[in-house]
């Protein structure tokens, strides 16, 4: 994608969302999203998606998150329309989310299965039409598509503010026609997780975008001691360091999203990206808030909504180590290739 | 206006076969004993015969025009057998620096007759270059060289000194910048001048600095009323600081500004790859790695298509300079094996001569501190 052509997607995004409040949920954003087609960017037109590559979503996301957009197009986009392309069916329309849940008690009925079980930290549970859980049923794994209404939904939050709500059923009746089979590989877990963790880095790297514009203008108008802060040495440090992680997140994940264009099978980039957007948190958001002083350090002031969500999506299906961990393994298993050799192929 | 902000660029898929070319080369002179992967190749590895081989395969000056000897290859070409030799830990210090800057800029700067003199010498791999800049009152600020230049006939007088000269004692010249006019503290940049000075003329002594691991590729050149012709003036009188900040820009974010530590990481790999606290360093150095590769081929894409990605350049060798040190550290504290310089080609060996290597990485091609207050400047003017 040419430079031209992001920028146009990019502006087109922010245009469409407009000013955003301080929100855990933005739902105009969703509707104007819907409308201009980018919700479900990735998962193909046959599926109900805009069939279109990773590196537009690398421009979309991004710029999601550099507004502190909360919607659960991550979920939506990258993870239920995911679900339902592997199971050939449609993803549903109105406001989709998704979650894994492990060990639901399935029980078969007359015309399909009662289900019991808890789903944990579902993003915007209360406020989604349907919720596509990812479940393993016996040793099949199945995607159950349900309408979120009627639902026992127990509210829970991110540091963000971020809806993350546990729903609870007891002898739920779901008919065939909402179990989605997708049989029993070994991976499909963490895939989806993966594809989870993926899809908040690209939101993290717009925030470290967003957390670096405010912070470098505040820096060259805010006077302390007759000057600009940014006139002075060690505030020019950070600047510089602030800059350099933010680039290291954006290229991590444009990368990552490159890389999965060129390769489906090439998801061990979305794990080193992941773990390099991660690795930036600290440092981004210690020296937003450093620069920015006391009046960063309060609610009436904006940067918290960049800093709190980078806080809260760094933790969120699954952290640094659990990927750490993943990648690990990645790199240690082929011992006919260097290092080097596995992360240029 | 906006940010400056690295996005990911691409190699252009035509280099994938180049790659498997050197990786081949690479693997054979490894199977034949020819070099032991060594940390900082491209300054503590001097080979001139590997050089020499190097220079036959045509990598070496391979952006140079081929009526100067060079392939007339596009700088992706070249990023592309840097970051394989570099990360083989290969012998490359002997044309590092010619093929790197000295080359490109007689190329940009040099007259026809300059070109033609130097550059097949250098693409062939037996014309070896310094560079003259720091001297003793003069590290990072350059402006402010204290080796003057007397107008002579014919050319010119030149006396001082410079420091830090890695392997002065086997170049065959040293591109040297020189104060041409008195300082003037108003405008200090100018008055400076670049000359191609021949390392065997009369007046020119090099003297050896030792390094902490006793290495010795540092030296003191010291210029005693060295007579510089016409002919080896580089470029134009006067214009020195364009000139060596249009040199300075090559050797900021290209891949010697990552991977210096990289071959310890891979002798280390398979000690680390046996517990959990390892793997995960092998991961998060892993990650760390292929980020700074794609953003400094980012950078070499931008470059390449004509653009001056000066600030993202300089993002690229604070974060991979860094990254160079901290590895080292890093696989230390979780290796628990206790460096040993002894036993060259072992990993305590390789673990003691990084440490001794590393501080270094943040400080050559200008200290990481100083660029960030370039890199915040910019940031600000652009905001």
């Amino acid at each position: 994608m040419s430079t031209e052509t992001s920028e146009l997607l990019r502006d087109s995004v922010i245009g469409a969302c407009g000013e955003l409040a301080e929100a855990g949920w933005h739902p105009q954003a969703w509707t104007a999203l819907d409308e201009i087609g980018v919700i479900a960017l990735v998962v193909p037109e046959a599926n109900g998606g805009a069939g279109a590559t990773y590196a537009d979503a690398s421009v979309v996301l991004p710029a999601l998150g550099s507004l502190a957009a909360s919607l659960p197009i991550v979920e939506a986009g990258l993870m239920a329309g995911w679900l339902m392309t592997l199971a050939g069916a449609q993803l549903p329309t109105g406001v989709v989310t998704a979650a894994m849940a492990e060990d639901l008690d399935a029980q078969p009925s007359s015309d399909g299965w009662l289900l019991s079980g808890r789903v944990p930290r579902v993003p915007w549970a209360r406020y989604a039409d349907r919720v596509v859980v990812l479940t393993r049923l016996g040793i099949d794994w199945y995607a159950v598509d349900l309408p979120c209404a009627g639902l026992d939904i127990r509210h829970g939050a991110n540091v963000a503010g971020e809806p993350r709500d546990s729903i609870v059923f007891s002898d739920l009746v779901v008919s065939n026609g909402q179990l989605h089979r997708l049989g029993p590989a070994e991976g499909l877990g963490v895939e989806f997780q993966r594809r989870g963790a993926f899809g908040r880095s690209l939101m993290m790297a717009g925030a470290a975008q967003g957390v670096y514009a405010q912070t470098v203008r505040y820096a060259g108008e805010r006077k302390q001691f007759g000057r600009t802060l940014a006139a002075m040495p060690a505030v020019q440090q950070m600047l510089a360091q602030l800059a350099a992680e933010t680039s290291a997140m954006t290229v991590a994940v444009e990368a990552a999203a490159l890389a999965l264009d060129r390769d489906a099978a090439q998801t061990w980039t979305l794990d080193a990206a992941r773990i390099r957007a991660d690795a930036a948190v600290q440092t981004v958001t210690a020296i937003g808030h450093q620069i920015h002083g006391a009046i960063g350090f309060t609610r009436e002031h904006p940067l918290h909504r960049l800093t709190t969500r980078l806080w809260a999506w760094r933790e969120e299906y699954g952290n640094q180590s659990a990927w750490a961990d993943e990648f690990g393994e990645t790199l240690s298993q082929k011992d006919d290739l260097t290092l080097w050799q596995q992360i240029t192929t | 206006m906006r940010l400056p902000l690295l996005h990911a660029g691409e190699l252009p898929a035509a280099h994938a076969d180049l790659r498997c070319e050197v990786r081949q080369f690479l693997a054979e002179e490894l199977a034949a004993g020819r070099y032991t992967p060594r940390c900082d190749c491209w300054l503590v590895g001097f080979d001139e015969r590997f050089t020499l081989r190097l220079g036959q395969r045509g990598w070496i000056g391979t952006t140079f025009p081929k009526e100067y000897g060079g392939a007339g290859a596009d700088p992706l070409t070249r990023f592309v057998i840097a970051e394989e030799l570099l990360a083989a830990g290969a012998p490359v210090a002997a044309h590092w620096i010619a093929d790197r800057q000295s080359g490109p800029s007689i190329l940009r700067f040099g007259t026809e007759e300059q070109r033609h003199r130097y550059l097949p010498g250098i693409a062939g791999g037996e014309l070896f270059f310094a560079i003259g800049m720091s001297e003793p009152d003069s590290g990072s600020d350059l402006a402010s060289v204290r080796t003057r230049a007397e107008r002579v006939d014919g050319g010119w007088v030149v006396s001082g000194t410079k420091v830090w000269t890695s392997h002065a004692h086997h170049a065959h010249h040293m591109l040297t910048l020189v104060r041409t006019s008195p300082l003037d503290p108003s405008h200090r940049h100018a008055g400076l001048s670049q000359f191609i000075i021949d390392m065997g003329s009369p007046g020119v002594s090099c003297h050896p600095i030792e390094l902490i691991s006793a290495a010795h590729h540092f030296n003191e050149v010291v210029l005693h009323d060295v007579f510089v012709s016409d002919e080896q003036v580089l470029g134009t009188v006067g214009n020195g600081w364009t000139q060596v900040t249009h040199e300075l820009a090559y050797e900021r974010s290209g891949p010697e500004r990552i991977l210096s530590t990289y071959p310890l990481l891979e002798a280390a790999r398979g000690e680390l790859a046996k517990n959990r606290a390892g793997r995960r360093l092998l991961a998060r150095l892993g990650a760390e790695l292929w980020t700074l590769r794609a953003m400094s081929m980012s950078v070499a894409v931008e470059l390449a298509a004509g653009h001056t990605p000066n600030v993202e350049a300089a993002t690229v060798k604070d974060l991979g300079t860094q990254f160079e040190r901290n590895l080292v550290h890093a696989v230390a504290e979780v290796l628990a094996v206790e460096p040993d310089p002894t036993h060259p080609g072992t990993l305590p060996h390789m673990l003691a001569e990084a440490l001794q290597q590393a501080p270094g990485f943040t400080l050559r091609g200008g200290t990481n501190e100083v660029l960030r207050g370039v890199v915040a400047k910019a940031l600000v003017a652009s905001a």
